[in-house]
């Protein structure tokens, strides 16, 4: 039987209320927490949420009437279903229905003694459940509490979770559980910041391996940082030919770790580890690519990386990254890296002075690709220049045949077609 | 076996491996299970249920020699332990379990084969009989072994392991246990119940290390009441035969005459399925896992005994789940994201007459993270209405708690059935009931079970069984 939708009394003095806005019309089908219109009170404007779900038949009054409190507004039903005689019926459902809202919306003195804003499918939600509403976020468009934000709000969390919660003064609204249904558990606390407390957070694993190889490098290598702009004009176009004319599109991470590859061949001395007395040059060249993921910076490589070509490298450099992210790296791709890249170019950084991953002779540091106006046969011109920060060993190699390298390898990237050969 | 593919080899029926089995196949995985002897692992054949089939028998004689004070006259009150019949009757509890638990591999469409398997490629596993097959993932569930340690004389045909003991068909008169941990102790405990003489030889200062310093006290108390001798801090220098007597030297100059030495000096990963074509990352003579249960080669996990992580049956069942999940995640059969393996909450029990039972921290582990302001609640067993009526008085209930919240951070229980407690704690402790919900919860009574809320009771000041 269709039923109807009625001017909500919200409020002792409320007699009447505007209907701003249909949100629905006709025909459409709603189910119960829809937002259906926005009405206008004395005090206040409010989304009005259905309480019935199924098929609206008919809207009785169009946008702006005056509407006095209790009568039917709307009809919804199954759909083709007929509309009971509008003013017989009217009466008697209203009557019944009045009673039903004044049952479910006794939070209504709350309402208009502490003037929380909120919709009268809120105020009943927050009724069954027992949830102040002082508590409660609002979502509305007008800043009112919508039903959602009641439900939202009814959190799970363990007796010690609540506990600690209620100590440190988290609010578990803005905790996401990790448990059954999002139970919120003590671990999950840990993850939002707490108020005037200072938060002592134990290292991972990978943080504290990291700090100790970091700590070393910079106390037992002599460092030295070059940084060379090389432009990347040329790589690009070519980049986008590649992405036309095959579909794939490889960073430009995997161009810089393929030309250092093959800058790596030409100088084997940037290939090296320090050993007491001697220098050893690898005889093969694995590059590792530093991986931010969430327990720490981890460094896998890729076997072999001057016998890739730009795509096999791409797919290879993409599996490595996503296996990083997700923890899956076999313990062999951590191991054996003998040369590293850190690109931070993403993030927009210009220039930066990496940190050797020990025992590896030199790091590079990739930069963000920027547009400078550059003189081009005395012409003002556009390009696109990216700036790589070499730190390198200097026990291992001097300023001069780091230098040699660096140039290579922006001979490489600036000539990128050498790449693809 | 002609070749074959499957989404999951499992190596190894134990534990971690049958119910990884169970749990893949039914999640829509095609399983082999690869198990030599018999399916239900060590825990089933050789330790966990074998052992508690003659614990129980220790109950029978314990209720023969009370009889008398219950006013059950036995007109006969003399018996003996026949070996035979013992052997016969702990084969038939064993088989029968053996027997649910093919029936639940097969009713779940697991594949077993009764061979030795082998992995010999990252996707490849050879079995005895020559036959290679293909699979996507491989799961390493080959448990441990007992482990043996270089003593002089350890060949001895008088020397047994945990293992051999089982099949006895005799009641040694003096047993000598190289051990003195969790397998040492129930040993000790059994086959003092059948009438040897024990003396137990134990490398570290304490029995059962790891446990808390009072219930290792009561265990101690009982064993010395039962005129068990116990060594600590002492090794077994040299082992000397002579025809169906051994001598044990010890490091503490005592010698010792023994018609049976049992060696429980704890357990060794079983690595015996690496082969030279392929590798596997080894740490301190185990597989070496991340915490999704991968060995160093992502397809090949590990999981159980073999991993050494812990090595009880419960934990491995845990692994074993928690790995069948990961290895279906791979396979695209369901979608929720790999689980991690969690192994900070088990639970560890000990049976002799007395039960010990313990998860979470022992109080003087509480005590030492100097982390917490830690409050403990011991009621004793000697208030117990359920363990006294059962002639026990010895024992306790102990919850290791912190003042701040109530954070249960341990417990620890000795006396009469306190392994069926520990559940109730482990419980509490994983989803983070503080004491108070502990001591709120109306429990049964007479239980020894209710002892649990007692203790937690203690803890906040409301205990009425206790104290003054």
């Amino acid at each position: 039987m269709a039923e109807p939708i009625i001017m909500p009394k919200s409020g002792m003095a409320m007699e009447e209320g505007v209907i701003i806005e249909w949100l629905i019309k006709e025909g459409d089908v709603i189910k119960e927490g829809d937002v259906i219109a926005q009405i206008e009170t004395d005090k206040t404007t409010m989304d009005l949420e259905s309480d019935l779900t199924g098929t609206v038949l008919k809207l009785v009054y169009p946008d702006g009437t005056t509407v006095p409190v209790t009568l039917p507004i709307a009809w919804v039903g199954k759909k083709g279903e007929a509309i009971p005689e509008t003013k017989e019926i009217a009466k008697e459902e209203v009557k019944e229905a009045k009673e039903v809202k004044e049952t479910t919306l006794t939070p209504i003195t709350t309402f208009s003694t502490t003037k929380i804003a909120s919709t009268p499918a809120a105020k009943a939600a927050a009724k069954e459940k027992g949830i102040d509403l002082a508590n409660v976020t609002p979502s509305g468009k007008w800043g009112e509490i919508v039903k959602d934000d009641v439900l939202a709000s009814v959190v799970k969390a363990t007796p010690l979770a609540t506990k600690v919660a209620q100590e440190q003064q988290i609010d578990l609204t803005k905790v996401e559980g990790t448990g059954h249904q999002k139970k919120i558990y003590v671990r999950d606390l840990q993850r939002t910041t707490t108020k005037g407390e200072d938060r002592r957070v134990p290292l991972t694993n990978i943080q504290k391996i990291t700090g100790k190889r970091m700590l070393e490098s910079v106390l037992t290598i002599p460092q030295v940082t070059e940084d060379i702009n090389a432009n990347m004009d040329k790589l690009l176009a070519l980049r986008e030919d590649i992405l036309s004319q095959s579909g794939f599109k490889p960073s430009i991470n995997d161009f810089v770790v393929l030309a250092t590859a093959r800058a790596l061949e030409l100088h084997p001395r940037l290939n090296s580890i320090f050993d007491e007395d001697a220098i050893i040059e690898k005889g093969d060249i694995n590059i590792g690519v530093a991986v931010a993921t969430e327990r720490g910076l981890v460094v896998p490589h890729i076997k072999n990386t001057n016998n890739h070509t730009i795509g096999s490298l791409h797919l290879a450099t993409s599996a490595l990254i996503e296996r990083s992210r997700e923890g899956k790296l076999a313990i062999d791709e951590l191991s054996g890296s003998t040369f590293s890249i850190s690109n931070v170019g993403m993030y927009k950084i210009s220039s930066f002075t990496p940190i050797i991953n020990p025992p590896e002779a030199a790091i590079l540091g990739v930069n963000t690709i920027e547009k400078v106006l550059a003189l081009v046969d005395g012409e003002v011109k556009e390009k696109s220049v990216m700036k790589l920060s070499l730190t390198f060993d200097h026990r291992i190699v001097d300023g001069s045949g780091a230098s040699l390298f660096l140039l290579t390898l922006v001979d490489f990237l600036e000539n990128p077609l050498r790449l693809l050969v | 076996m002609g070749n074959m593919k499957k989404d999951l080899v499992i190596i190894g029926g134990g534990p971690a491996g049958y119910i990884s089995a169970i749990k893949a196949a039914r999640l829509g995985a095609s399983v082999l299970l690869a198990e030599k002897k018999s399916v239900g692992g060590t825990c089933l054949n050789q330790g966990c249920i074998p052992t508690k089939y003659y614990v129980q028998s220790l109950h029978t004689i314990s209720a023969l020699n009370n009889a008398a004070s219950r006013g059950i006259e036995i007109a006969d009150p003399s018996f003996t332990v026949d070996m035979k019949k013992a052997v016969k009757g702990k084969d038939r509890t064993v088989k029968r379990l053996v027997k649910g638990v093919e029936f639940l591999l097969k009713g779940s469409s697991v594949e077993t084969v009764d061979q030795k398997a082998t992995i010999i490629g990252q996707n490849l596993v050879k079995l005895e009989d020559g036959s290679v097959v293909e699979a996507k993932n491989i799961l390493i569930a080959t448990g441990s072994a007992t482990n043996k340690i270089p003593i002089e004389g350890i060949d001895s045909p008088l020397v047994v392991d945990s293992e051999q003991i089982l099949d006895l068909e005799f009641v040694p008169k003096r047993l000598a246990i190289i051990g003195g941990g969790v397998i040492g102790i129930e040993f000790a405990s059994i086959f003092n119940s059948f009438g040897s003489e024990i003396t137990i030889v134990e490398a570290l200062p304490s029995i059962l290390k790891g446990f808390d310093e009072e219930q290792i006290d009561v265990i101690a108390r009982s064993l010395n009441k039962k005129r068990i001798k116990t060594f600590t801090d002492t090794t077994v220098t040299k082992i000397e035969t002579k025809g169906k007597e051994a001598t044990l030297t010890l490091s503490n100059k005592e010698v010792l005459e023994a018609d049976l030495i049992l060696l429980a000096a704890g357990r060794v990963a079983n690595l015996s399925f690496l082969t030279d074509q392929f590798k596997l990352e080894i740490e301190k003579n185990s597989i070496k896992i991340n915490d999704y249960g991968q060995t160093s080669s992502p397809n090949i996990y590990a999981a159980g005994d073999v991993t050494a992580k812990s090595m009880l049956a419960h934990a491995a069942y845990h692994m074993g789940e928690v790995v069948a999940h990961n290895i279906c995640t791979d396979l695209g059969l369901i979608n929720q994201g790999k689980k991690q393996i969690e192994l900070d909450i088990v639970p560890s029990v000990v049976y002799s007459d007395l039960e010990l039972a313990s998860v979470g921290m022992s109080e003087q582990e509480a005590l030492a993270t100097k982390k917490y302001d830690v409050v403990v609640g011991k009621f004793p067993l000697s208030a117990n209405g359920r363990s006294l009526s059962a002639d026990y008085s010895e024992g306790f209930v102990k919850v290791v708690s912190e003042k701040k919240y109530g954070q249960i951070l341990g417990v620890a229980c000795v006396g009469y059935n306190v392994s069926e407690i520990i559940g109730e704690a482990a419980v509490a402790m994983q989803h983070e009931l503080t004491v108070n919900e502990i001591a709120n919860t109306i429990h049964a009574h007479p239980t020894i079970n209710e002892a649990l809320k007692e203790a937690a009771a203690i803890c906040i000041g409301e205990c009425y069984h206790w104290g003054t």
